[in-house]
This record gives structure tokens, C-alpha cells and sequence, in this order.
């Protein structure tokens, strides 16, 4: 069509030397494995995919606490699919990224190599009950949502382990087509507060984990007093800051939140925040936006020579920028809620020790972080019900009855690779502990392993606050619900 | 008091570092009179690069910046020169600015490819960091000073080059008048290089000095650049002084905003409508009012012809077109999942928004690089209005933002050119930062825009939304015909050839441009309000339009057609990486690196293709062969004869290596054609033959196969026929303008004319 003429190539001979010479820092990508599929031709199978062992020798393989619920086939033989829902000879299993975005290629692919490398796993004991896991690549490319949940609905028994960022999108068709989702992370209130789903971890908008704020308040009374939320300006972000200004009211003793908006495509220069922090005499901090954007504030906070009292932001901040060289002398000091085992404590944990176990093993070029543990939760929590679902409903697997089985999850750990959830009554942990940046690399700040204030095996719980529910404008959520499906 | 002074402090260190993006932006201007929209890209590309070397390869710094700065960045701004720019002489303006949109592109691919996102990569440090002086009870960093340093060096010396080195005068002659420089004895093509060098160089001074304060965020690095635009324009892209002065205004601005927006007094919102937005939108905001006090831009005289010149439609061929795509697309979707459906969806909504540049660019000359924006706003119309997806509520959605889009257009009348183009890169962010972060706009971020409802048909599945969208595409491309056939469209075209002489003639120049932004605004809105799904407005910002832009021009802007394959192109390339992975890399850098290759194709793609079909359009009885041999091929498939794969790959074989043939074909002597003939044979029997669905177990595979098949017989064929050479005529109002009279032209001039020698 376009003749490749003599500049073409030119340019293209120009970027292969560039490339050539910085060979050592391309790395590679692990969601290459799997393709999405075409029209026609079957998925490129998870790693160990084809040979779905048949010894019927009784596993013994653990996943933290948890016995693997994989295994091959028991004597009712190899579990079908019910009628209509995308079944055959493997359990197609959706897992939703938006790694194919131009602008940020890779984003959120660590749920899919994690998804991947559970199938490997779980396929090396034998699959679901001798049906062999294949994990398909849902890539909603961040605008093309719509039509990756059309492939879900073509392609797959059920969503596992992924997200969507602009996952309210994925409404009605979602319900129109019957599908189920077992989510690694939900970003609007509408995919938060809908039905045909259960996620590991919930996050709904008006229930929120406080455990952070109550560490706050108990340890560091004195700088609760005037706390500031800095936010990227975009409608979706703001509610998020409302959130946290909110779950502050409920629990009370918190003064009034300073709220300032930032540009959400970047700022030139941070100094004016840091020095608006200053003059308000701002002492408790959180950012909600990129981590990247919380180390250029940090970096202007030092230069005016003011940090508050405390910086507490949310999990997607216990990133490995924060201590990467030349960074972590600006973040010293900073606290990160989370709910899931730090992987500095992977030798203490043995579910978070199996995850980089099976990860080095099934998917070694795979990216590691926080949210492959989220990936691996939904996995696991998945083919428990679909155990629990093929015992109750003759060795027949069924949407329906997979995702009614989860609902009776109420306590769920996932083998201990992070705090105890109720997903199936949509609440998020009651549990936390608080990381920081202590001499320039991540450590545990809060609770003490094996302290009076640690009474969840390592876990701070608390049943009464854990948790807030908070009041609010989420928008009209009804559109993600269909009443016609049962919750 | 203190206060004011710490904020004015900040203000001015703000200003420094736009000040240094600014100066590169007049520098690159003044000595290369292209307008560099990818300047920014190219910082950030040397700050990688510095990065590479300085921390991940430990270099010492002053040897890492004197192999940046000194090699490298020359080396790639004279690569860009003679490669890509040096082939743009004779092109519009629009060309030229889409070209650096293209190179932004593909940089921006290139830095995702070469540098993916790594977390624990090490941070990119500022010079000195950790020291920094107090100022009136202000710490300033050691390398905020230095930004400020460098910016005012770099001007003074750049004064010097400019106004007393022999290179410099030669560098402003050559964008004053590339021609006489040559006659006075000057080399053009190299001073071009020299200025370009530089350019990079200063590029890459300012992206690393950036990079210390942006970290290596490509967004950011790329996009501040929007912002500096404002600086450079208050310094009238020449003057470095005034340019300092924009840049320190902006940033005070800036910071003081900051400093008085949480006063008490201080509104927050207006007429129910957050404010929350103001700030970031405040650049632009001095960008376009700065543009608004540029004074009258002098009207173009015109030239004698420019390189990128469209045929005139016609309606026999327009009214056949948008049948045949009705019924093309009828054809296919029958046979694509419901999500690939949605994927082509997307490209014919991209299809829509590239037409509405159609009339606006194509036509009348007048660049936009706002299409997305009235598209939002369409969006919106069609969601908020009553009616529920009414024709009548699209009508309504159409007029509202056409409106809109006269009113826009209304206070850049004066301007002309980049100047154009910049205002609406600046009404684009405004609106981005300011009407879509509302809740009453797009509610906590995302809105259903309800399926337009047409009588006696249902709209429910993705394949009706399809038809539904070719069928719109075609409405809208069949009036966009009318419109260049018409009145308004030789005003428009006259427009473009030479504002001054319609303006002696006594055309309103001003009537003419409302008109066609206005049917610009309205198209784009169209294209918004059948978007029939859940939208977000991050879908229509600013930084989603360049795209846009850039496919439409190398689709072709200037015909319909054009619009339609840039559309495909940029939806396409999402579907090109969904089914084959192995080119995802390649498809980063694969529209840039098309649009780059604007240089020798200023035309488009599509009117390339159009060329090479241009014989079999001509005559009816062929049309009707090749229409029937593509029934035949669906026939074989519907009927189960062959597979779906070989019916994907007979059909582009028949229509894109046996169709384009079949006149020459038809006028060949028999031999020729009997030996063509069978070629061309054993290619539909290879193509429609074998089941390639089996015979190849990869989609990559089978695109590179079809690739080959239509390279081998079409190509082919078309050597074996080389005796009936196909013939490119253009416009006869052109002849003796772009070439020479042939021998045959002056006879027949001599015959009409009654002069006989």
C-alpha cells in the first residue's frame, strides 16, 4: 500500500542501532505468551496447558495454608461445562488487563503474568479437577472495553484474576451475555457495587478499610490534626479523595482535610505544593494518584524543607520506585497502608513464598508485584467454588453455581497471602499493616510480628473500625446491577 | 508579604523551566521555519538516552551530556532533516505539521519500546541534588539554577550565532526565501542540517534539564511542551526576550493561583460547575489569548501548485463508493465475532472524526487539532439531550456543537497556519481540563450515549451498530462530496489556493472559514453521538486528537476515501496487535513511521490506492466484473465451499492484485493477456485453493501470505502487461504548471486554438 521508500528504511536502520545498544536494558514483556485469539483459532495454551497429568496420586500440594484446590480428575471423571457457556476440552478462563494501551504499554500486565503462571501451576497437578486451565488474554486497552468484554462473553467460562480501569464500561454487556467475574481489583463504583461477581478483596465505595486512620489516630495522635489530600484532578479521582476525607469523618478525631487538586497529566513543578503544605502548616499527608508523582512532591517538600508529620497513602504506593536508587533518600519516612504480605517478608510466609515459587517456575519473565497477588487470590478462590460447584451439581461446571459457592466465602485469605476478607458480603479487610521506607528500603512499621498489637498472625484487626461505612455521591450505580441475576 | 515573595520566587523557577523549552521552540522556528510539534518528544528521547548512560551506565555526567548533546541529538536532527523534512518542500502547512506529529509519534513508541516501564529502575537525578541556596527565605535548588543559567546562556549565545556568524544570517536567509539563498551562492540543504542539529541539541538540553524535575515520565516530558507553546508565542516565535518574559508570566501565574485559591473568598465554583479544572487549563488559557493578540496574519498569495492536489469526486463514483461500502461491510460482519465487530466499530468511529478534518483541512486548508474535542461535546449533546437517541436529538446534538465549533472558530479567524492549528490545541485542553472534568458533563467519568433509534429497524446487536456506522459514514461522506461539489466547496478550495485573490475577488473570507468549521464541528459531534456505549472523557482529550490528525493526513485528508482508510488505519492497528502479538512492538512505531514517509506521499495513502483503481472506475462493465468475482468469492464461502480464512485471502487477492489489473488487462495484445491472464489464475486458485485456516496455524502468518500473494500476482501481473504503461494525468488547469507541455498537449492546444504552423 505505502511504498517503503528509502527514508522508511532509513529510520528503521536508525532505531535497530539505537536499540542494539541499549540491548541490556529492553526487557522482556511476559505477556507476550499468550495471543489473543482471532476469530477462528484456539488460544495459545497457559504453559503446561496440553499435558494435564492423569495419575490420580492424591496431591499434596499446599498453597500457604491452604491445600491446592487443583488436582486431576476424581472418579466422577473429567468435570463438563454446563451448555452454553463456552466449554470443551480446557476451562477458558478471561483475565482482563489494558497492557495494550500505546501510551502505557505493560499496563497492569503483572495480573495476567501471575494468571498465567497460576495455570501452570494449577495444570501441573492436573488442572480443575483434570480440566486444564487457559488463561485468555482480555486486553481492554484502556478505551476498548466494550469489545474486550465481547471476547469474555465469546471466549470464556468466566473473568479471573484481572481489571479493567475503566471497568464500569463492560455494563450491560457483561449481564447480557451471563458472564461472572472473580476480579483482581474493581476502579469504579458502578463494577464495585455490581452483581455476577465476587472479588477476593473488595473495595466498595461505601464501605472502606480504616485500619490505616486508626493507626493514625492511636500512634501518631498529634499529627492527625490537620491532614491534606492532594489528587489528580479527574472526576474519577476526586471521588476516591472524597473517600478518604469521608472515611476520616467517620472515624473521627481528624481535622478537617485541606483538599487540593493537581493537573492529572503532570505538573512542571511540585514546589508550589510543598510550599502550600508548608504555609498551611499541613501535618498529615496523602497523595492519591502515582507513585511517581508522590517522589517529585517528596523530592520538593525536601528542598522547601518541609515534610508533614506523616505521609500515609494508599497500597499502590509500596512500589519498588520509591526505594530505587536516588529516590529513597527523599521518601524516608514515608507509610503505606496495605492488605497484602510484603514480599520482604516472603521468607516469614509461605503462601507469598509459594507465589514467587511458582511464578519463577511457570512464568519466569513475568513481572512480580502487588497486583499478581491479587491475580492469584481471585484464581485461587475461583477453583475452590468450582470444587465446591462441581460436588453439588453432578461434575458439572455452571456459572451460576460457581459464583454461589464463592458467595458463601466470608473468610478468605487466600492461604494467607494477605489479610482476611469477606467476599462474599462485598467487604474489605478489617486487617492492614503499615509498611514504610526505613533507611531506604521497605520494611514493616506496624504491627510488631508477635506485639500485643498484632492479633491477626501479623495482621492489625479491628472489628468494630476496621472498616467504615461512609456516606456519599458515587454516581447512579444501578446501571452495573441486573436484577434479574441473582446477587 | 512573605508569602507573595515565596510565591513570586517559585513563580520565576517555574518560569525558568518553561523558559528553557520555549527558546528551543523559537530557535528550531527561527532557523528551520518548521514548527516543531515533536520538539518535546525529541527531550525526551535525549533525556532517556542521558539517563542510559549518566546512571545506568555510570558514565561521569560531563562525558555523558557532551555525547548526548554533542553526538547524538546532531546526529538525529540531521538524520530527521535529510530523511524526513528535506522531502517536505512544496508541501502545505498541514503536511509539514503532521509530519512533526508523526515524528512525536513514533518517538514516543521508540522510548516505550527501547525503555519499558520498570519500577525499580533507578531514578534520574537532578544536577547537585540535595544542595540548594536560600533566597529571600526560599531554598532554591542548585538545579533549578542551572535550568535558569543555561536558559539565559543559551539565548546570548544563540544571539551571537544568530545575528554575527556567517551561519546564522545564512540559516535566517534560508526560511526567508530558500530559493534566492541558493541563487546568492548558499547551500540551503546544509544550513538546514545545521539548524536542525542545533535544534535537536537544544531539544535535548531541555529535556534533560526537565527530566530532573519530571523524572522519566513520558507524558509529562512530552505534554509540558503544550505549555511552553504559550511562552513562545508571546515572544512571537522570535524574540528570545519576550519569550523569558511569557515564560516567567506563565509561571507566576501559576503559582500564584496556587497561592490565593484557597483563600476563603476565593471561588470555587461557578453556576454549579467545579473551577477545580482552571488551573491546569491556565497555559493554554494565555496561549490562546496571546494568540488572539497576534496581529492580522498577512493572507497567503498563494502558490502555483503544491505537491498534494485531489481530483474533484464525482458522484457516480461517491454515490458507488458509499453503496459498495454499505455492502461490504453488510458482507463482513456476518462473519466477525461480536468483539472484532466492536474493534471495526471503533475504526469507523475514528473513520467519522478523520472526515470531519475532511472539509476543514482537506478542503479549505485550515488545520485543527481539535476533531476529538467536538466529538466529546457530541457525545454529551446526544446523552444529555431528551429523546432517548432520537434522530431528532442527533440532529439537534449535530447543531448544537456546530454552532459551538463557528463560535470557537469565531476569534481565530485572524489567524492562519500553526497559528490556527495552536489555537485549537489550546481550546482542546481548556475544554479537556474544564467542561469534561464536570459532574454534570461526564458524571463520575464515564456516560452511556444511548444508540441512535431509527424507525422500523432495531439497533441491538454490535453487527446492526456496524452497519449502522458504514451506513452514517456513508450519509456523511456523500454530503462532504456535495459540500466539495458545491458552491461553498470552490470557496473552500479557493481558500486554500490563495486567501488574497478570493479576498480580492470579493469572497468573505470570514463567512467561508464559520462555514467550514462549523460542518467540521458537526461531522465530529455526528461521530460522538453514534458512539452508542459507554464513553470517558479521557477518550476525547487532546493528546488522543494528534493521532487523529496525523492518520487523516496520511490517509489522505483531501478525499473521503482518504478519511475512511486513515479511520481503518488507526482502528486497524489496534486489531493489526490483537491478533498478531508478534508485531506489537512494531505496531507502536507503525504510524509514525507511515506518517514520517508524508514527505514523499503528500497525497495520502488512499489517493495512492484511488490511483491505481482510477482505469477500472472508468469503465462500468469492468466494475460489474469485479463486483461479480467478489460475489462469486462470498458465494463460495457462504455456501461452505471454502473456509473463512480462504475467502479472507481470495477477496483481498481479487480485489487488490486482480482488479487493478483487469484494464490494462483488457487492452493488452493477446499474448500478453493470455499469459497475464493465467497468472493471475494460478493466484485465485493458490488464494481461494488451499484452506488456510489449517494449511497455517498463526494469523501473523497468514497476513504476511497474503502480503506475499498480492505482491507476487498483482505485481506480477502488472510487469507482464508492462506494455500498456497506466497513465497519470493530472487536473488539465495544471498543465504547464507542475511540468513541461508534452508534445501532444501543445498540438492540441495549437488545434483548439485554430494556430497552425
Amino acid at each position: 500500500m505505502i511504498r517503503k521508500n528509502r527514508s522508511t528504511r532509513a529510520m528503521i536502520a536508525v532505531a535497530l542501532v539505537a536499540i542494539t545498544a541499549v540491548g541490556c536494558s529492553n526487557r522482556e514483556e511476559g505477556g507476550d505468551a499468550t495471543s489473543a485469539p482471532s476469530t477462528e483459532e484456539p488460544t495459545t495454551e497457559a504453559p503446561g496447558g496440553s499435558e494435564a497429568p492423569t495419575t490420580d496420586a492424591p496431591t499434596t500440594e499446599m498453597f500457604g495454608d491452604m491445600p491446592s484446590p487443583c488436582g486431576p480428575a476424581t472418579d466422577a471423571g473429567v468435570p463438563t461445562i454446563a451448555e452454553g457457556q463456552n466449554g470443551g476440552d480446557t476451562l477458558r478462563l478471561g483475565t482482563a488487563t489494558d497492557h495494550g494501551y500505546e501510551a502505557a504499554p505493560g499496563l497492569t500486565v503483572e495480573m495476567l503474568d501471575a494468571a498465567e503462571a497460576f495455570a501452570g501451576w494449577c495444570n501441573a497437578q492436573g488442572g480443575v479437577r483434570g480440566l486444564p486451565i487457559e488463561i485468555v488474554d482480555l486486553d481492554g486497552k484502556l478505551f476498548n472495553v466494550p469489545a474486550a468484554t465481547e471476547q469474555a462473553c465469546a471466549e470464556t467460562f468466566a473473568m479471573v484474576g484481572g481489571g479493567w480501569v475503566f471497568d464500569n464500561q463492560m455494563y450491560p454487556r457483561f449481564h447480557e451475555c451471563g458472564m461472572v467475574s472473580f476480579p483482581g481489583y474493581a476502579v469504579t463504583a458502578e463494577a464495585s457495587l455490581a452483581n455476577g461477581r465476587v472479588q477476593p478483596i473488595p473495595n466498595p465505595p461505601n464501605v472502606k478499610p480504616a485500619s490505616w486512620f486508626l493507626w493514625a489516630k492511636q500512634y501518631q495522635p498529634e499529627a492527625i490534626a490537620k491532614p491534606a489530600v492532594i489528587f489528580g484532578d479527574f472526576v474519577s479521582t476526586r471521588m476516591v479523595a472524597e473517600q478518604i476525607k469521608a472515611t476520616m469523618a467517620a472515624i473521627g478525631g481528624f481535622g478537617e482535610p485541606v483538599m487540593i487538586p493537581t493537573n492529572p497529566s503532570g505538573e512542571a513543578n511540585w514546589t508550589p505544593f510543598a510550599q502550600r503544605l508548608k504555609d498551611e502548616g499541613v501535618t498529615m499527608l496523602s497523595l492519591v494518584g502515582e507513585p511517581g508523582n508522590m517522589i517529585l512532591l517528596y523530592k520538593a517538600m525536601r528542598e522547601v524543607g518541609y515534610v508533614p508529620d506523616l505521609v500515609l497513602n494508599d497500597a499502590n504506593h509500596y512500589s519498588e520506585q520509591m526505594v530505587a536508587e536516588g529516590n529513597a533518600q527523599a521518601t524516608e519516612g514515608i507509610r503505606v497502608r496495605t492488605v497484602y504480605s510484603p514480599f520482604e517478608e516472603a521468607d516469614q510466609n509461605p503462601a507469598l513464598a509459594k507465589f514467587l515459587e511458582i511464578m519463577a517456575e511457570y512464568n519466569p519473565d513475568g513481572r512480580i508485584a502487588g497486583l499478581g497477588q491479587q491475580a492469584v487470590s481471585a484464581m485461587l478462590l475461583f477453583v475452590q467454588s468450582a470444587n465446591a460447584c462441581l460436588d453439588s451439581n453432578d461434575n458439572v461446571l455452571e456459572r451460576e453455581c460457581v459464583l454461589a459457592e464463592a458467595k458463601k466465602v466470608t473468610s478468605w485469605t487466600a492461604g494467607g497471602l494477605h489479610a482476611e476478607s469477606n467476599p462474599g458480603g462485598n467487604e474489605p479487610p478489617r486487617c492492614g499493616l503499615i509498611m514504610g521506607v526505613v533507611d531506604g528500603t521497605w520494611q514493616r512499621v506496624y504491627p510488631e510480628r508477635g506485639s500485643a498489637d498484632d492479633n491477626g498472625n501479623g495482621w492489625r484487626c479491628d472489628d468494630e473500625q476496621g472498616a467504615v461505612a461512609i456516606e456519599g455521591d458515587f454516581g447512579d450505580t444501578s446501571v452495573a446491577i441486573d436484577p434479574t441475576r441473582p446477587n | 508579604m512573605q508569602e507573595l515573595l515565596t510565591f513570586t520566587i517559585i513563580g520565576l523557577s517555574t518560569g525558568a523551566i518553561y523558559a528553557v523549552v520555549a527558546s528551543g521552540l523559537v530557535v528550531t522556528y527561527t532557523t528551520s521555519g518548521i514548527f516543531n510539534l515533536a520538539h518535546g518528544a525529541t527531550g525526551m528521547l535525549a533525556a532517556f538516552t542521558y539517563w542510559q548512560l549518566r546512571f545506568d551506565w555510570d558514565l561521569p555526567a560531563p562525558l555523558a551530556l557532551f555525547i548526548t548533546l554533542f553526538v547524538l541529538c546532531p546526529l538525529f536532527g540531521i538524520v530527521t532533516e535529510r530523511f524526513v523534512m528535506r522531502g517536505l518542500q512544496g508541501t502545505t502547512e498541514v503536511v509539514r505539521l503532521s509530519v512533526t506529529v508523526a515524528l512525536f509519534a513514533f518517538m514516543i513508541g521508540l522510548a516505550n519500546w527501547i525503555w519499558p516501564n520498570d519500577a525499580s529502575r533507578e531514578a534520574f537525578l537532578k544536577f547537585y541534588e540535595g544542595n540548594s541556596i536560600s533566597i529571600g527565605g526560599f531554598n532554591v535548588s542548585w538545579h533549578r539554577l542551572i535550568t535558569f543559567g543555561c536558559a539565559v546562556v543559551v539565548a546570548i549565545i544563540l544571539r551571537i550565532v544568530l545575528y554575527k556568524t556567517r551561519m546564522g544570517v545564512a540559516m535566517r536567509a534560508v526560511v526567508d526565501d530558500r530559493s534566492l539563498t541558493e541563487l546568492n551562492g548558499g547551500r540551503p540543504d546544509r544550513v538546514s542540517m545545521f539548524a536542525w542539529a542545533m535544534g535537536a541539541s537544544l531539544a535535548g538540553l531541555a529535556g534533560i534539564l526537565l527530566a530532573g524535575d519530571q523524572q522519566l515520565n513520558i507524558e509529562p516530558l512530552t505534554l509540558l511542551v503544550i505549555n511552553a507553546y504559550a511562552a513562545a508565542i508571546i515572544g512571537r516565535l522570535k524574540s528570545l526576550p519576550l519569550t523569558f518574559l511569557g515564560a516567567g508570566l506563565l509561571g507566576l501565574l501559576d503559582a500564584y493561583y496556587l497561592m490565593i485559591s484557597d483563600e476563603s473568598w476565593f471561588p470555587q465554583t461557578a453556576f454549579g460547575f467545579s473551577l477545580s479544572g482552571v488551573r491546569a487549563a491556565l497555559p493554554t488559557i494565555v496561549l490562546f489569548i496571546a494568540l488572539l493578540a497576534r496581529p492580522q496574519s498577512r493572507l497567503r498569495v498563494g502558490t502555483a501548485k503544491l505537491r498534494d492536489e485531489n481530483r474533484v469526486p464525482e458522484w457516480r463514483t461517491a454515490i458507488m463508493g458509499a453503496v459498495a461500502l454499505v455492502v461490504v461491510v453488510i458482507g463482513i460482519s456476518g462473519m466477525l465475532t461480536r468483539s472484532n465487530t466492536l474493534l471495526l466499530l471503533n475504526g469507523f468511529t475514528f473513520a467519522m472524526v478523520t472526515l470531519s478534518l475532511v472539509p476543514l483541512t482537506g478542503y479549505a486548508g485550515q488545520m485543527s487539532l481539535a476533531p476529538l474535542t467536538f466529538a466529546g461535546l457530541g457525545a454529551i449533546a446526544m446523552s444529555k439531550l431528551p429523546g432517548n437517541g432520537s434522530l431528532l436529538t442527533l440532529v439537534v446534538a449535530i447543531a448544537i456543537v456546530a454552532v459551538v465549533g463557528a463560535i470557537v472558530a469565531l476569534p481565530a479567524l485572524r489567524l492562519s497556519g500553526i497559528y490556527l492549528a495552536l489555537s485549537t490545541a489550546a481550546f482542546a485542553v481548556m475544554v479537556s481540563k474544564i467542561v469534561f472534568n464536570q459532574r454534570q458533563t461526564f458524571q463520575t467519568g464515564n456516560i452511556t450515549v444511548p444508540v441512535l433509534r431509527v424507525p422500523f429497524v432495531t439497533i441491538d446487536s454490535p453487527r446492526a451498530r456496524l452497519i449502522l456506522a458504514a451506513v452514517c459514514f456513508s450519509i456523511l461522506g456523500l454530503v462532504v462530496v456535495a459540500v466539495r461539489r458545491s458552491r461553498l466547496g470552490r470557496r473552500l478550495i479557493a481558500l486554500k489556493d490563495s486567501p488574497a485573490a478570493a479576498a480580492t475577488l470579493g469572497m468573505s473570507l470570514t463567512r467561508t472559514k464559520l462555514a467550514a468549521f462549523a460542518i467540521s464541528a458537526g461531522i465530529a459531534a455526528c461521530a460522538g453521538a453514534l458512539a452508542g456505549d459507554k464513553v470517558s472523557p479521557q477518550q476525547y482529550d487532546f493528546t488522543q486528537s494528534l493521532p487523529i490528525v496525523l492518520l487523516a493526513v496520511v490517509g489522505g485528508v483531501g478525499s473521503v476515501a482518504g478519511a475512511l482508510f486513515g479511520g481503518m488505519l488507526l482502528g486497524g492497528n489496534s486489531i493489526l496487535a490483537t491478533i498478531v502479538p508478534s508485531v506489537k512492538n512494531l505496531t507502536k512505531i507503525g504510524p509514525g513511521t507511515i506518517g514520517i514517509t508524508l514527505g514523499r506521499n503528500p497525497q495520502g495513502a488512499a489517493a495512492q490506492i484511488g490511483d491505481s483503481f482510477r482505469p477500472l472506475i472508468e469503465q462500468p462493465r469492468l466494475i460489474a466484473v469485479s463486483s461479480a468475482g467478489a460475489v462469486g468469492i462470498w458465494a463460495l464461502d457462504t455456501t461452505g465451499a471454502i473456509s473463512h480464512w480462504s475467502f479472507f485471502v481470495a477477496g483481498v487477492v481479487w480485489i487488490l492484485a486482480v482488479s487493478p489489473n483487469l484494464p490494462a488487462l483488457m487492452a493488452a495484445p493477446t499474448r500478453r493477456r493470455v499469459m497475464a491472464g493465467v497468472w493471475l489464475a494460478i493466484g485465485m486458485v493458490i488464494a481461494a485453493g488451499i484452506d488456510w485456516g489449517t494449511a497455517l496455524d498463526a494469523t501473523g502468518k497468514r497476513i504476511i501470505l497474503i502480503i506475499a500473494l498480492v505482491a507476487l500476482f498483482g505485481v506480477g501481473a502488472q510487469r507482464l502487461l508492462e506494455s500498456a504503461p497506466r497513465l497519470h494525468t493530472s487536473s488539465p488547469d495544471l498543465a504547464g504548471l507542475d511540468r513541461e507541455f508534452g508534445r501532444e498537449e501543445i498540438e492540441l492546444a495549437e488545434q483548439k486554438i485554430g494556430v497552425v504552423l
